[in-house]
């Protein structure tokens, strides 16, 4: 059997895929990865399931050992990760490949760069009940395997099965960096509870990430946006990447793991063509946002759906 | 009937039903929602990822990849009104016990102060009402419930608590609530259910649904601890 040992869980790592459907009428949110391109190429480069649960981690990842057997790896996103070979050997890993590790082979994932999230996959993938038809997990509301809880020191991972073959796979095209810092959004539905000079606030000034951002939501910190009207709406469903604005004028942009319904008015909605950009963005960068329309939101969603397409036909055998 | 509809970002339509809060606005958007599941689950549409109901509005969030927002605009439009009219299957009215003793009802006190009204008469009326399910969410399984009598209308306090025990019945403005987890929270606490209201691991792993009726009785404390 294959059993990898999380030597350190890292500061924030679970397991994802990509989430539950139809369930918000009782509560549950779809959740599952947050950056769905570097999610589907890591799945792609292991020729896995489109949709098969992996490790997401967020700044340092884990450091995992094969206690048995072989299995292999890829790591998406943008990622400083080393392999430790049981001979001593260290290989300094590339992302958007796959590796065989063996027994007692180590993987350290440092740290991701310039970005927050990066995705640890296994060929063949990992033996997780599903709840609700999926593996996410969703530690604020203990949904999901692993206790609903996030990946911790001394867990063991169980593989589905011992699928391993010598061939190593790389994607010879990757994800072009995305150093943009103006993001997409449409009109929100709630536009009229600000005022002129509100709205102008929120479009022309920056505005910084701060600390306070997870898989549930990211602060921002800037100029104050004037309300005209109470802060308060009927609540109402809520969609990822919603930007609701507070009393106190500070807008909060609702992530993947978002509450289901709401009562604070939005003033946009990330473009989904940006959204996985967006999760991505440090905390301490700043940002501006830029209104587009319906259509040409569909036509950057269609150009990344294009690109991602594109990037997954680019997998050869190395 | 729906008033408008609007794209709520590139994956999502709201089917908007007007501005009042009234159950019978509320019995319509639960009612397309239970149509637009019906066309879900008979394949009729496709690349739905949520619906969620709330008081006026149902908000339904799409995948880009397989339905536009024209397509699915004209999905919901084609729904009748006589349709929407339909009274609703399967609604369950609820009896839930709650345990109103001092130790879990902390802020009957608040509400009595506020209200003028006993501590007695406030459990009374809130056992005697019968309230009607809104919707469900925020967190898994938590119902918002009216209409809470006028009389006990009290506000929400003005700096939430760190942390409300599951289970918690719970009141604010004219809305009544119960936490299936402990969370921190800013309504007033009227007492305890020992009833779980969301298990994951159970084969109907949330008790409550939109569109249901629930009734409070009094139980005490040893009687809470036998359920609990």
């Amino acid at each position: 059997m294959n059993i990898i040992l999380v030597e350190r869980a890292g500061t924030s790592s679970s397991y994802q895929d990509r989430g539950r459907l139809n369930l918000q009428y009782i509560g549950i949110v779809q959740g599952g990865c947050i950056d769905e391109d570097n999610f589907l190429l890591c799945n792609a480069i292991l020729q896995n399931n489109s949709n098969e649960g992996l490790i997401e981690f967020a700044y340092q990842g884990p450091k995992i050992k094969v206690v048995d057997g072989n299995c292999k790896i890829a790591i998406t996103g943008d990622v400083i990760f080393n392999i430790i070979k049981s001979s001593g050997t260290v290989i300094n890993g590339e992302c958007y490949r796959s590796y065989n590790l063996n027994q007692n082979d180590t993987l350290d994932v440092l740290t991701t760069s310039n970005s927050v999230y990066g995705y640890l996959g296994f060929e063949g993938g990992i033996d997780l009940q599903k709840y609700f038809g999926s593996v996410a997990v969703n530690s604020r509301s203990n949904l999901g395997p692993n206790n609903g809880k996030k990946l911790s020191n001394n867990d063991k991972i169980q593989l589905k099965k011992n699928i391993y073959t010598s061939d190593e796979y790389i994607l010879r095209r990757i994800p072009e960096k995305n150093r943009n810092t103006t993001i997409r959004v449409l009109e929100g539905p709630q536009e009229e509870y600000f005022s002129n000079n509100g709205l102008t606030t929120f479009y022309e000034k920056s505005f910084l990430v701060s600390n306070l951002t997870d898989r549930m939501g990211m602060r921002l910190e800037g100029s104050k946006i004037d309300l005209v009207k109470s802060p308060n709406i009927k609540s109402e469903g809520i969609i990822k990447g919603s930007i609701q604005v507070p009393a106190s004028g500070q807008p909060i942009i609702l992530l993947s793991d978002h509450q289901t319904i709401g009562g604070y008015p939005k003033i946009a909605i990330i473009a989904s063509a940006d959204y996985d950009h967006l999760a991505q963005t440090l905390p301490g960068t700043s940002l501006k946002f830029k209104k587009i329309n319906l259509r040409e939101a569909n036509i950057s969603y269609q150009l990344k759906i294009k690109t991602r397409k594109n990037i997954i036909a680019s997998l050869q055998k190395i | 009937m729906i008033k408008q509809i609007l794209n709520f970002g590139d994956q999502g339509l709201i089917c908007d039903f007007g501005d009042e809060v009234k159950k019978e606005i509320n019995l319509k958007v639960i009612s397309l929602f239970k149509i637009i599941n019906f066309k879900i689950k008979n394949n009729e549409i496709q690349g739905i990822k949520n619906c969620t109901p709330s008081y006026n509005k149902l908000i339904i969030n799409f995948n880009l990849e397989v339905i536009s927002f024209q397509q699915l605009s004209k999905i919901v439009t084609s729904v009748q009104e006589q349709d929407l009219n339909k009274i609703l299957e399967n609604q369950k009215t609820w009896k839930i016990p709650v345990c109103y003793d001092e130790e879990y009802g902390i802020d009957q006190k608040r509400i009595s102060e506020y209200t003028g009204l006993s501590i007695s008469e406030i459990l009374d009326i809130h056992q005697k009402t019968n309230f009607y399910i809104y919707m469900i969410g925020f967190m898994p399984g938590f119902p918002y419930m009216g209409d809470l009598d006028d009389k006990l209308y009290t506000p929400r306090l003005e700096t939430p608590r760190v942390e409300i025990l599951d289970g918690s019945v719970i009141i604010a403005e004219k809305f009544c609530a119960i936490y299936p987890y402990k969370s921190p929270g800013g309504w007033n606490i009227l007492g305890r259910t020992p009833i779980k209201l969301f298990d994951q691991h159970s084969k109907n792993p949330c008790l409550l649904f939109p569109g249901d009726n629930v009734e409070f009785y009094k139980i005490n404390l040893e009687e809470f601890k036998k359920l609990a």
